[in-house]
């Protein structure tokens, strides 16, 4: 009955492994939240970090509305249902769900009462006068979950709970515990490697590999829209084919190629407006990636497909209501292995096939994924970072997608052609050309539109939904880039500049009001020291800093102090800094000055020159500790 | 038919095997028990020549040895000392030998593993050189020839004998502990209300152990109370009948003194070398 | 990288190999070593550093109140309302003033010289007589020095954790977080600091036993503590490094040549029986216990009672009574010249060589029950399924028992025999109660031909009173105990990377 937030949390252990790396998120309240992730993922770890069975490294831990980092397991009001169920051996089935109960000291006869309760609601009431080890597998964990919920408990979190279950006892109790959930109405964290119990049970999943989280969302999108190659190939039975390939785009089509294969397939553009343009130029790696069920082997499909392909059949499962059918897309390939050319094929249509024998295949392109394959990052987001247009700077007028608008001086060049990088959140939606919309859907938190601006295709983000037809936009010019002949010639402007600083304490003597009379009194204040400047922080920040570091550490650590242009200002006192020169983007200006050897980005609204003083906006700033690169603030 | 030939030559084996394994445990038993028998049966002998006879069964059987025991001898005396030092040495070792194994095996901490090792390297140094040391503390709390001077120098030192205890504790599942947290036990009451109901057998190993201990121990006991047979332990007052010039006289109330020292740990042992066992190979606990 | 190779060799190949390895090993495993001195070195200094830095801080940075717990142990706790800690502070700094003062420093005042004057024959004005009056004693003074050393570098370590504890509740109340209540400290000693309250009173009796002891039998081995120097009535005084010079036969004492051949001596039986000992208990333990745990054999329980019954016998019982039985003029002896088996008795105990095997032998009856007891428990436990296989694959009884039993037996039970290693080597029962040393031998200086190191010095400290030598011989014998369970241990380690069942 609590929301439980992250932020930033780490887990480092002291020989400097990192099992989690910034771990975000927001877990409303009756939410149903699953990590999954293969072993040494680090979701066992966030999970006990949550209990306050592992401390926490850094970052924050709310639940509900208290900061929990230090609080000890049996304050932070949760309950638990462990692997091996952990249940008490010299108890039997009532002491063990009224054990957490009557350490909290409530009277017997409530006591009595919830347990009873408890074990009616599980099934278990008979066995309420046996001990563990006298039941099944199946039973301790019912006993462990009544003894988890006897306490309702704001959160339940669960680890792994039913892996050492057999298959249909595991099938049953997952429909039991989504069952629980239903009915108790508090939030749920589960931990689990298999990630049918994820996609069955969770209304949002966190995908982790390696400590860092892959992917939060539900599961349906983790589905359609995997972030990148490891999501993609963990969720969903059997695993995704992946192909290595290259793109070409040449007008209105983009082949596609596939190695070790003599597959080629060209599909319309329109399929792949999304993708990063840079992968489109027929030579950068891609992994194609295509589920079992998006290949086709059955006639029609084949003859209504425009990408066919030819696969050697190796070897198929014949699970009863349907026949996994694993093919090579080499025909040199054998299938059994995983390579990058073997296929794995649901739908084998009305046929029987045979070893050996080569065949057809249709490929639903429309539900094609695509990665980098170095960074197997998707290049074919859900949400786009960049729309990519050919330009052309004349007299300093920028012109692309038949729009011609003036370049502003902050961002003025000599005459060229190439290539604009506009950042989908780049797209003003209170320009002066008019665009249609296409559509605009709901990806994850931010609105994208598809836009359509003199037949050229644009996406463009915005926190709130699109619902008119068409729109007048413009462009934020100090996040566009300029390419031409591989060379960069407008850039963008750094998001944000980072300040050396440290944590320190100030002592003051100043005059006061004490007891209604001026006494000069100490005063201690606590704030960030970058170069001479001293910012005094809220306690609220201290305490995080506190918090995170420990108070020692504090003082000793080498911060950043992270902070965006838009929340920098020029000022009587602050960082010392020599104004370069001023940025004019033409409704905004922006200056350029040096602190130190770096470079930072100021706005403004007047002209500096000469030494100046920046003044930062406390409450916008984020703090990272840089030894470890953990994100305080 | 071959190969119910085979099956039946199988079995005969087997039998002459299990036939020979008879009567080896016979031997050996026979082998272990006579010292045992001898000393009974010497207890009831009516002469007193010391061993140097050469014949088995006594020429006289008689109960004279055990009276002497009683009535002559300060045996009762000893008995009293060694028992009152057993059962609070019992006590105090038990109590500290759970409380270190479970810090140490349950609790996380700085000092840990340096203090683990610290006491793996006192472990080696020869205890009865610090006797010296020991004697001259216990003099300046006027604690020696003293039960309560031996009483410390016996469990004193208990924290060192750990290791076994903190094997057992090592067997429970760790998430017992972490369920209890959770349930809102501090360690303490993790300590008291799971983990001390579940070693059940260490428990029983180290009063055990640390019951038996005093009855065998000569070497501090003799040094602690030189001179003052008031305070000896058995051990000390029967070694000093087997000396030369009173071997004699004493070796057969030696035999009965035996006989009734062993008697009740012998008992006390049989009936509860299950969890002995149990608790020295680490019976594992399943949660 | 598997080494394929090894895999394919035989057994005393493997042997082989291992020592090979081992030895290419060492040099670079010293290499290392030494190279990592100056590392630990830095990171001491750096620890040692921080102990001052944060006294700086403390000094520099603190306000009043924490500057006043320098001198006031627990003024800045006590003054931000942590009363608890802040006065067991105070308690101690006072407990630790009135002990100095009326305790301490005059004991510690004479530990260079360790006491003037012994003790004079003084006119005793009420009784009317001269008498003896002793003034120091070279034992308390050494003694209660050392005491007073501990104590200091106890006060020294409380005072610096009071200083920092000050500091630390300072900072806490200027950061405006909230500082443990005395009934959070109360409440923490039951679960955040719980191994603070179960440990405090262990190692306070493993300080005052066995830590001073052992620095003062350490000391004692630098004076000429002896029969000629006995206090009260004799100071003893400093004497260098002279008695480990003696004991290692460089000494300029008349007999030191003697005492190093007797440690030799001594040192090689106690190894060698150690080693005999421990090993004959183990494998004909394993042996019996194997026997009755076959399947088929009846009245398992019986056998096994029969055999536990000696341990529950005290051993000194069994062990004097055997002494008895087999001394010359002893039962055995007597009854096998009745019989006209021999002529004159059989030095069972006090011949050389022959009490040495007897020894090790009357060892076995003792020690073997005890070994059977733990292997039983564990060949119960040795799961079914992988003698099942390797009868599957062809195993008779004795390959099984090679290749299953004793290398799961080994595996459980390494640190048990390393106990018992140890444990043998400083095993002053067996012998002093069976033979006490004897019998004796004209090159041996105090000690028997089947004397340990252990009851050699029981031998040293009774009965010669060579207080100084025998220190030094508890010295060495620690060295040769801590090399010998070093490297076992080391050794036990790899056998349990190599041949792990779980």
């Amino acid at each position: 009955m609590a929301d439980v937030s992250l932020k930033h949390v780490y887990k480092v252990y002291p020989n400097g492994t990192k099992a989690v790396n910034d771990f975000n998120m927001e877990i409303r309240d009756k939410e149903f939240i699953v990590f999954v992730g293969p072993s040494g993922c680090g979701k066992s770890t966030t999970l006990r970090m949550i209990a306050g069975l592992e401390d926490i490294s850094a970052g924050e831990l709310k639940i509900g509305e208290l900061i929990v980092n230090d609080m000890e397991p049996k304050d932070r009001d949760i309950a638990m249902v462990f692997q091996n169920y952990a249940l008490y051996p010299h108890m039997t089935v009532y002491e063990n769900i009224a054990f957490g109960l009557r350490l909290r000291k409530l009277p017997k006869d409530d006591i009595h009462k919830k347990v009873v309760e408890a074990a009616e609601i599980l099934g278990i009431t008979d066995y309420l006068d046996k001990k563990p080890k006298e039941m099944s597998g199946g039973q301790r964990q019912r006993v462990a979950l009544g003894r988890a919920i006897v306490r309702e408990p704001k959160v339940m979190l669960l680890d792994e709970p039913l892996s050492n279950l057999d298959a249909k006892l595991r099938t049953q109790m997952r429909a039991e515990i989504s069952k629980l959930h239903t009915k108790l109405q508090t939030t749920f964290i589960y931990v689990t490697h298999d990630q049918v119990e994820a996609m069955t049970m969770g209304t949002r999943i966190v995908v982790m590999k390696d400590g860092f989280v892959q992917q939060i969302d539900t599961p349906k999108n983790l589905y359609s829209y995997p972030a990148n190659k490891f999501v993609a190939g963990f969720i969903g039975t059997p695993q995704m084919n992946f192909f290595e390939g290259t793109l070409l785009k040449t007008g209105d089509s983009v082949a596609i190629k596939f190695d070790n294969s003599d597959a080629e397939i060209t599909v319309p553009y329109s399929l792949l407006y999304k993708a990063k343009p840079a992968y489109l130029d027929g030579k950068k790696k891609v992994i194609i990636g295509l589920r079992a069920e998006d290949i086709s082997l059955a006639k029609e499909n084949i003859k209504n497909s425009k990408a066919v392909i030819k696969v050697k059949i190796s070897h198929k499962e014949e699970l009863g209501s349907e026949t996994i059918i694993y093919g090579d897309i080499n025909m040199e390939g054998d299938g059994y292995g995983e390579s990058p050319t073997r296929v794995i094929i649901k739908d084998g249509g009305e046929r029987d096939f045979s070893a050996g024998e080569t065949v057809e295949a249709a490929l639903n392109i429309e539900h094609i994924h695509l990665f980098d394959k170095d960074t197997e990052q998707s290049v074919l987001p859900r949400v786009p970072e960049f729309n990519d247009v050919e330009c052309e700077v004349k007299d300093g007028k920028l012109s692309f997608c038949g729009v011609e608008l003036e370049l502003p001086q902050a961002v003025k060049c000599e005459d060229l052609k190439g290539e604009l990088l506009i950042p989908t959140d780049a797209i003003l939606f209170d320009g002066k050309w008019k665009a249609d919309v296409v559509s605009c859907e709901n990806a994850g938190g931010v609105n994208l539109s598809a836009l359509r601006l003199n037949g050229n295709r644009l996406y463009a983000v915005s926190t709130e939904a699109v619902e008119s037809k068409s729109v007048k936009i413009g462009i934020d010019f100090k996040k566009i880039t300029v390419v031409s002949e591989g060379e960069e010639k407008i850039s963008p402007m750094p998001q944000t500049n980072g300040f050396p600083c440290k944590f320190v304490k100030k002592k003051t003597r100043e005059l006061a009001e004490v007891n209604g009379k001026m006494k000069k009194k100490k005063i201690v204040r606590f704030g960030f020291e970058i170069g001479d400047a001293f910012f005094e922080t809220t306690d609220e920040t201290s305490q995080k800093i506190f918090a995170a570091l420990g108070i020692k550490k504090s003082f000793t650590a080498a911060l950043r102090m992270e902070c965006g242009a838009d929340n920098l200002s020029v000022s009587e006192v602050g960082i010392a800094a020599e104004a370069v020169r001023t940025l004019d983007y033409g409704t905004e200006k922006y200056l350029a000055c040096a602190v130190g050897d770096n470079t930072v980005y100021v706005k403004t609204d007047k002209e500096y020159s000469g030494s100046i003083c920046l003044l930062p906006d406390l409450a916008q700033v984020g703090i990272v500790e840089t030894e470890r690169e953990i994100k305080i603030i | 038919m071959g190969v119910k030939k085979k099956y039946r030559s199988k079995k005969g084996a087997e039998r002459a095997c299990l036939a020979l394994i008879y009567i080896v445990l016979g031997v050996i038993s026979l082998i272990w028990l006579i010292p045992f028998l001898l000393l009974i049966v010497q207890s009831f002998r009516g002469e007193s020549s010391g061993m140097s006879m050469n014949y088995v069964f006594p020429e006289q059987w008689t109960f004279d040895n055990y009276i002497r025991l009683f009535t002559e001898t300060k045996f009762l005396r000893w008995y009293g000392n060694t028992l009152l030092v057993s059962v609070v040495v019992t006590i105090i070792q038990t109590v500290i030998v759970l409380m270190t194994s479970y810090a140490l095996s349950r609790l996380r901490f700085k000092l840990r593993k340096p203090l683990m090792n610290l006491m793996l390297i006192l472990g080696m140094f020869p205890g009865f050189l610090s006797m010296t040391a020991v004697y001259f503390i216990l003099k300046e709390i006027n604690l020696t020839q003293n039960l309560v001077g031996l009483m410390l120098v016996y469990s004193a030192s208990s924290a060192m004998q750990y290791y076994i205890c903190k094997g057992f504790f090592d067997t429970i599942p760790k998430s017992l502990d972490e369920a209890a947290r959770i349930d809102g036990a501090s360690r303490h009451t993790v300590f008291v209300k799971i983990i001390l109901p579940l070693a059940k057998p260490i428990i029983i190993y180290t009063v055990l152990s640390a019951f038996i201990a005093p009855w065998g121990e000569y070497m501090f006991s003799s040094f602690i109370m030189l001179g003052d047979s008031d305070h000896f332990t058995v051990a000390v007052g029967m070694k000093m009948w087997l000396e030369k010039e009173s071997v004699n006289e004493y070796f057969t109330v030696f035999c009965a003194a035996a006989v009734v020292v062993s008697i009740p740990i012998t008992a006390l042992f049989i009936w509860l070398q299950r969890y002995y066992v149990e608790g020295i190979t680490g019976g594992s606990v399943k949660g | 990288m598997v080494n394929l190779e090894y895999l394919k060799m035989s057994p005393i190949q493997k042997v082989w190999f291992r020592l090979k390895s081992f030895f290419k090993r060492l040099p670079s495993a010293f290499a290392a070593f030494f190279k990592s001195i100056p590392k630990k070195l830095y990171k001491l200094w750096l620890a040692f550093a921080g102990i001052f830095v944060n006294i700086g801080k403390a000094a520099k940075d603190g306000d009043w109140k924490t500057r006043t717990s320098f001198a006031v142990m627990g003024f800045g706790l006590i003054a931000r309302k942590q009363y608890l800690r802040g006065f067991l502070y105070l308690f101690f700094e006072a407990l630790f003033i009135l002990y100095m003062v009326f305790f301490g420093w005059k004991y510690l005042a004479k530990m260079g010289s360790l006491g003037e004057v012994a003790c004079v024959e003084e006119w005793d004005e009420e009784l009317g007589v001269f008498a003896y009056k002793f003034y120091d004693n070279s034992l308390l003074i050494l003694l209660y020095s050392l005491l007073t050393v501990f104590i200091m570098a106890a006060f020294v370590y409380m005072w610096y954790q009071n200083v920092k504890g000050s500091y630390l509740s300072q900072q806490f109340t200027e950061a405006r977080l909230n500082l443990p209540t005395t009934k959070d400290d109360i409440r923490a000693c039951a679960d955040k600091n719980y191994h603070k309250t179960l440990l405090s009173i262990p190692m306070l009796g493993l300080v005052i036993f066995t830590v001073l002891p052992i620095f003062f039998m350490i000391f004692i081995a630098f004076t000429n503590y002896d029969k000629a120097h006995m206090p009260p009535q004799e100071l003893f005084q400093w004497v260098g490094a002279d008695n480990f010079s003696n004991v290692l036969g460089g000494g300029v004492s008349a007999n030191s040549t003697q005492f190093a051949f007797t440690f030799a001596e001594v040192l090689l039986w106690t190894v060698i029986w150690a080693f005999f000992a421990t090993f004959t208990n183990y494998i004909f333990g394993m042996i019996v216990a194997i026997l009755i745990n076959k399947k088929g054999v009846k009245f398992k329980k019986f056998w096994r009672t029969v055999l536990v019954m000696t341990i529950a016998v005290p051993q000194f019982v069994s062990l004097m009574f055997m002494s008895q039985l087999l001394a010359d003029q002893g039962l055995l002896n007597n009854l096998l010249m009745k019989w006209g088996w021999i002529h004159s008795p059989i030095p069972f105990l006090t011949d050389g060589t022959l009490a040495k095997v007897m020894i090790i032998v009357i060892n076995m009856w003792i020690g073997i029950p005890y070994t059977m007891l733990i292997c039983s428990g564990i060949l119960m436990n040795i799961p079914a399924d992988l003698y099942e296989s390797a009868r599957m694959d062809g195993a008779g009884p004795f390959r099984a028992y090679m290749k299953i039993t004793l290398p799961y037996m080994l595996h459980v039970t390494t640190p048990y025999l390393i106990t018992q290693f140890i444990g043998n080597l400083n095993n002053f029962n067996v012998i002093f109660l069976l033979t006490g040393g004897e019998p004796l031998s004209l090159d041996l200086q105090f000690a028997g031909k089947t004397d340990l190191l252990i009851t050699w010095l029981y031998k040293l400290t009774v009965n010669e009173s060579q207080y100084a030598i025998a220190s030094v011989i508890g010295i060495f014998t620690f060295i040769v105990v801590a090399v010998l369970s070093l490297i076992l241990y080391n050794r036990s380690k790899s056998v349990k990377n190599e041949e792990d069942f779980m």
